[in-house]
């Protein structure tokens, strides 16, 4: 579904990935750990076109996407959910799903009931701005958007990040049902290993801007590489 | 989803609106007139500044060549009645040029004060060519407009000529341009106008061209601008330099912020009551009043940094944000 090859990408003179490679296959969720700074974030970016790429490429269901402008990778199929606040504080949570279905209407309403099945909350608030939800709604808010969007792939940024444990687990029930159900693939960037290892099929260890380790998220239990490539 | 008082505070605001020429006098009622094509005008403005964010510091260029076409046309064509044809000009002539300005500058992502900058840069060159050029006037303008008429085939037809009429003719023409603002910044495509203002690159990564839609935007707002320019050349009668200068295309930026920005009413209520201040004002301090405008001006934005209809749209007495459940979903609204 997702290649990405010997991906370079640099902020001005610093380069921050250093000839990436992995893969993502069809109905797979792939975690890619490793510290802040390692370039994480970066990678997600320029998998949407929104930091460019040196050299090196991806490509989606086949297609080189590394030179499209970046509304027309999302529109492609790929939906990212950035990490932090990243729904529109100002708009309604509706106006914020309809944004998400790219303003189709009848992909909106059959989406809905679909949507509001794993966030039935978002339903009870949805004339409320955006801004005034928690950060767990705001978190789930901005996870339906993605979905409504129909994507084949979903980008998540630390989904986790700042939630409190029972949010978290929420939040990972509804990620593996969403996978399993609607066959979505899933490029999950995490910092907590128990997330990631839950959710993974696959993981990529990252570090300085490079892929140092990968296997099955089963396997992820080695205390030695947690602690040489994780553990702050 | 308007509270009660604001229902009435719009309606008593009509009602004035209708019974004004007769109490108002000539004087006043010309220069209603002359307020709410600058309303038209400033509407333009609120949807580039107030909806997409995008400032322009050039938006007398749009206005000036919308009211140029038109006393050039004047001009230039007889044997026909040329102003359906200038109405049509002055509205796609802009068009073209935001089109043209939006592609080269929002495709290359320049926005923001640049942007601002260079619309400015614009508009004085405008300036430049219509005081230098004999053909266009120089810098007496080009005189002899006619009046606002409405031509028929076979010699029907209805012209406009008293104050009161040009008045509601006016009057008319503001509120079609309203509702037809008022369209846009609801419709699907307004909505993500607001989503780029709020935030352009995650409106991008939703899979929205936003370029191409802020040109649009700018498109839309520079042939509103146009079709005000052309209404002011009918109104006075003739048009100058002065249209495309720098003083006009900061006196609109004041009118939106006064008024309230991202309004649209704002832009009406800011028009009105701005020129209606400098006319009383001159009248009787022949060299302070701009200062004392000046002065409104600054007071009104650090006090009301929302406008006056942003600042009354926030009172208390606006009915409280329906529950959540009242999400009651609009017909292709929300």
């Amino acid at each position: 579904m997702l290649q990405v090859e010997h991906l370079d990408t640099a902020y001005g003179q610093t380069r921050i990935l250093k000839g990436v490679t992995f893969e993502v296959g069809a109905r797979e969720i792939v975690a890619i750990l490793g510290r802040n700074g390692a370039g994480k974030t970066t990678l997600l970016r320029s998998i949407m076109g929104l930091t460019r790429a040196r050299s090196g490429g991806v490509r989606f269901k086949g297609r080189d996407i590394t030179e499209l402008p970046t509304y027309e990778i999302a529109a492609l199929g790929i939906s990212y959910v950035p990490q932090g606040k990243h729904i529109f504080p100002r708009l309604s949570v509706a106006e914020n799903l309809r944004l998400g279905a790219r303003l189709q209407r009848s992909a909106d309403k059959a989406l809905r009931p679909e949507v509001f099945g794993y966030f039935p909350v978002l339903g009870e608030r949805l004339s409320q701005h955006g801004g005034t939800l928690s950060g767990g709604e705001q978190q789930m808010l901005a996870l339906a958007r993605g979905l409504v969007g129909e994507p084949d792939l979903l980008l998540l940024d630390e989904p986790s990040e700042g939630l409190q444990p029972s949010l978290v687990d929420a939040i990972r029930g509804i990620i593996d049902r969403v996978c399993q159900e609607r066959g979505v693939a899933a490029l999950l960037v995490e910092q907590n290993l128990d997330f990631a290892r839950a959710l993974a099929d696959r993981y990529y260890v990252m570090e300085n801007g490079t892929i140092v380790l990968h296997g099955r998220a089963s396997e992820l239990a080695d205390e030695e590489v947690i602690r040489q490539y994780l553990a702050v | 989803m308007r509270s009660q008082p604001a229902r009435l505070l719009f309606a008593a605001g009509v009602l004035v609106a209708l019974a004004l020429p007769p109490v108002a006098g000539k004087y006043y009622t010309e220069l209603l007139s002359q307020a709410l094509i600058f309303g038209i005008f400033a509407m333009s403005l609120d949807l580039l500044w107030g909806y997409a964010g995008v400032l322009n510091f050039g938006h007398a260029a749009y206005f000036g060549l919308g009211g140029y076409l038109v006393a050039l046309l004047a001009r230039e064509v007889q044997g026909f009645d040329q102003s359906y044809l200038g109405y049509a000009l002055a509205v796609l002539l802009p068009v073209v040029l935001a089109g043209a300005l939006g592609y080269f500058l929002f495709y290359s992502h320049v926005t923001g004060v640049y942007f601002t900058i260079i619309t400015l840069v614009v508009t004085m060159i405008f300036q430049l060519i219509v005081s230098d050029w004999y053909w266009l006037g120089g810098m007496n303008g080009l005189l002899g407009v006619p009046g606002f008429a409405l031509h028929g085939p076979s010699g029907l037809g209805w012209e406009f000529d008293s104050e009161a009429q040009v008045y509601y003719v006016l009057l008319v023409v503001s509120a079609i341009c309203y509702l037809l603002c008022r369209y846009i910044v609801r419709s699907p495509f307004g909505l993500v106008m607001a989503a780029t203002k709020d935030n352009q690159e995650r409106t991008e990564f939703f899979g929205y061209d936003t370029a191409y839609l802020t040109t649009i935007m700018f498109m839309i707002s520079a042939g509103l601008a146009g079709l005000s320019g052309a209404l002011y050349a009918h109104f006075s009668g003739f048009v100058s330099p002065p249209l495309f200068g720098l003083n006009f295309s900061t006196d609109v930026i004041v009118w939106v912020a006064v008024g309230g920005r991202g309004t649209l009413v704002g832009a009406f209520v800011g028009a009105v009551l701005v020129n209606l201040l400098k006319a009383i004002i001159s009248d009787f301090l022949a060299v302070l009043w701009l200062l004392i405008v000046g002065l409104f001006f600054i007071v009104t934005v650090f006090f009301f940094p929302d406008g006056i209809v942003g600042t009354l749209r926030r009172t208390p007495w606006r009915a409280p944000r329906p529950l959540p459940r009242a999400a009651s979903m609009r017909e292709g609204g929300v």
